[in-house]
């Protein structure tokens, strides 16, 4: 498999802000790379300075071959850049945006248009003003307007941000089959469950890289298990649970503790609970969110004592 | 009603240009319920909370606590709908005039929300200012200032990282523990399991309404069970509805 992306102690600074640390990625050809981390984590401004839009302050990368400081010209011919919330004309259909960007981009074959109209699912709505549609169908249009000129990498920023659940899925699903097609694709999402459709994950936090690797690898680096309890009163047991850890969350009645380590929790847990009814107490593997939420703890903890 | 439902909702009908928004729709909360409304763009989510609220005018059917009730309601619409030019402070004392709360009260209650959402320390920044999460946390203390044993909220964490969602849920599970009722519209299932009370919207319907429980019966989960119910009432005529 071929690198598409490749980063080498990439560091982004404004000022005396720096955006973006040292950071060292790999995207091979034909991957759903995600990129996650806290708002101001430095996702946008990594995927600025790979798509040719900022210089790098320091360190190096390519983008499918070409220097991402040098070479911004020939990568931005071959990268699809969907930004967040941005990019369409609300006041034009969605034929004439795309004509629009095709322009831009000097695409005249007008066939190659109609073939990603169709591709997308957008031909019932080709005449439509694109402020009147459903942010789904928003969406899949811009997308559309970033796949005109056959791109190899699309960047999407925040994809679904606002989509609801199906029209998401369909956003989903299309990404995975324009991959299975050759393209590559770089996502960014603050959705923890929609992370789990990417190949690998870069966690970012602060500008730094956290961790990588596959969802399952960040979940088990973590180190993290999950007590599910179902007490009653669940108010009660809730107030108890919380005062002594903090990160505990209410699903339903139920309450879970995300719980790193290992030794006797159970019987803290059921110490705390004394005089409660405890009708069930187990353990879950955590989710990808509370994966996410050990890991910038960690690297935050990691931080200060520097 | 029964002295233990917070919301009802009894066959309501809403149109917008002939559309029908909501249609014969039936939905009751109970007091002191963490009650998720989830379904597509369009389903009528939004338009369901604001009949609640009393923002709308229902064609027909009834709805409690509806028009004229302010002051049981807390509603925070969705985006950001507080005054960007004005502090968090000023924002505060700006919602609580418009809820009629006398100055000594609404001193006393905006230091407690101040410290309830952690926003004391970000006082006199101006709303506009303020990252995603903090505007999302404002909003909500701005919507709780008159204590509203109801609190609406329409997809409060879109666009919000997890780190502020979570001290957002951290906001709502003080205020459920605490007995508030809670209707809150939301696209995100893992948000939805986290409700005691679930009803799937489609088209101005309700697809399904119980517990997370009952909904889950026979699938993995809540998701998968929603685009079951989904793909059943596209196929045909729905008699899926599952009843608490």
């Amino acid at each position: 498999m071929s690198t598409v992306v490749s980063t080498s102690k990439l560091t982004k600074s404004f000022g005396k802000q720096i955006a973006v640390a040292d950071v060292s990625l790999e995207v091979k050809s034909g991957e759903v790379y995600g990129l996650i981390g806290p708002n101001g984590a430095g996702k946008t401004t990594l995927i600025r300075m790979l798509c040719g839009l900022f210089s790098p302050s320091a360190g190096e990368g390519t983008v499918l071959g070409f220097n991402i400081s040098l070479d911004k010209a020939r990568i931005r011919e071959r990268v699809g850049y969907m930004s967040q919330g941005f990019g369409l004309y609300g006041d034009l259909t969605v034929d004439e945006n795309l004509r629009f960007y095709a322009d831009i981009y000097g695409v005249r074959d007008a066939d190659y248009i109609a073939k990603v109209r169709r591709r997308l699912g957008l031909e019932e709505v080709a005449s439509h003003i694109v402020g009147g549609l459903p942010t789904g169908v928003r969406q899949r249009s811009a997308l559309a307007a970033a796949l005109v000129h056959r791109p190899q990498l699309v960047v999407l920023d925040e994809p679904t941000s606002g989509v609801d659940p199906i029209a998401r899925d369909a956003i989903w699903q299309l990404v995975g089959e324009l991959v299975s097609e050759g393209l590559t694709a770089l996502v960014t999402t603050h959705v923890m469950p929609e992370a789990q459709h990417c190949d690998r994950l870069a966690l970012l936090a602060e500008g730094s890289l956290v961790a990588a690797g596959t969802p399952n690898e960040l979940i088990e680096r973590s180190g993290l298990k999950v007590a599910c309890i179902d007490a009653t009163p669940w108010r009660e047991a809730f107030a108890l649970i919380q005062a002594r850890w903090p990160e505990s969350a209410l699903y339903g009645t139920r309450i879970h503790i995300p719980v790193s380590g290992h030794g006797a929790e159970e019987q803290a847990i059921r110490d705390v609970l004394e005089g409660l009814e405890v009708r069930s107490l187990s353990w879950q593997p955590p989710s990808m969110e509370d994966a996410f939420i050990a890991l910038v703890d960690a690297a935050a903890r990691n931080q200060k004592t520097f | 009603m029964s002295v233990d439902v917070a919301v009802e909702a009894r066959a309501i009908v809403k149109s917008f240009a002939g559309m029908r928004a909501l249609d014969t729709v039936d939905v009751e909360v109970t007091k002191g319920e963490l009650c998720g409304i989830v379904g597509a763009d369009g389903a009528g989510k939004t338009t369901l909370l604001r009949c609640v609220a009393g923002l709308y005018r229902v064609e027909s059917g009834s709805v409690l606590p509806g028009r004229g009730r302010r002051n049981q309601v807390g509603f925070c619409p969705q985006g950001f709908h507080l005054y960007a030019d004005l502090t968090v402070d000023e924002n505060l004392e700006f919602f609580g005039l418009v809820y009629g709360l006398e100055k000594r009260t609404l001193a006393q209650r905006s230091e407690e929300l101040l410290r309830f959402a952690g926003l004391a320390e970000h006082r006199s920044r101006l709303a506009g200012n303020l990252s995603g999460g903090m505007q999302q946390k404002l909003t909500l203390a701005c919507s709780v200032l008159h204590r509203p044993p109801i609190l609406l909220l329409d997809e409060p964490t879109t666009g919000v990282d997890p780190l502020s969602r979570r001290e957002f849920w951290h906001l709502i599970e003080v205020l459920h523990a605490d007995g508030t009722t809670i209707m809150m519209a939301s696209a995100y299932f893992d948000e939805v399991e986290r409700c005691e009370h679930v009803v799937f919207l489609h088209e101005g319907h309700v697809l399904a309404d119980g517990s997370v429980d009952e909904l889950t019966s026979g699938n993995n989960s809540l998701e998968e069970a929603f685009r079951q119910l989904m793909s059943e009432s596209e196929a045909g005529p729905s008699n899926a509805e599952v009843t608490k």
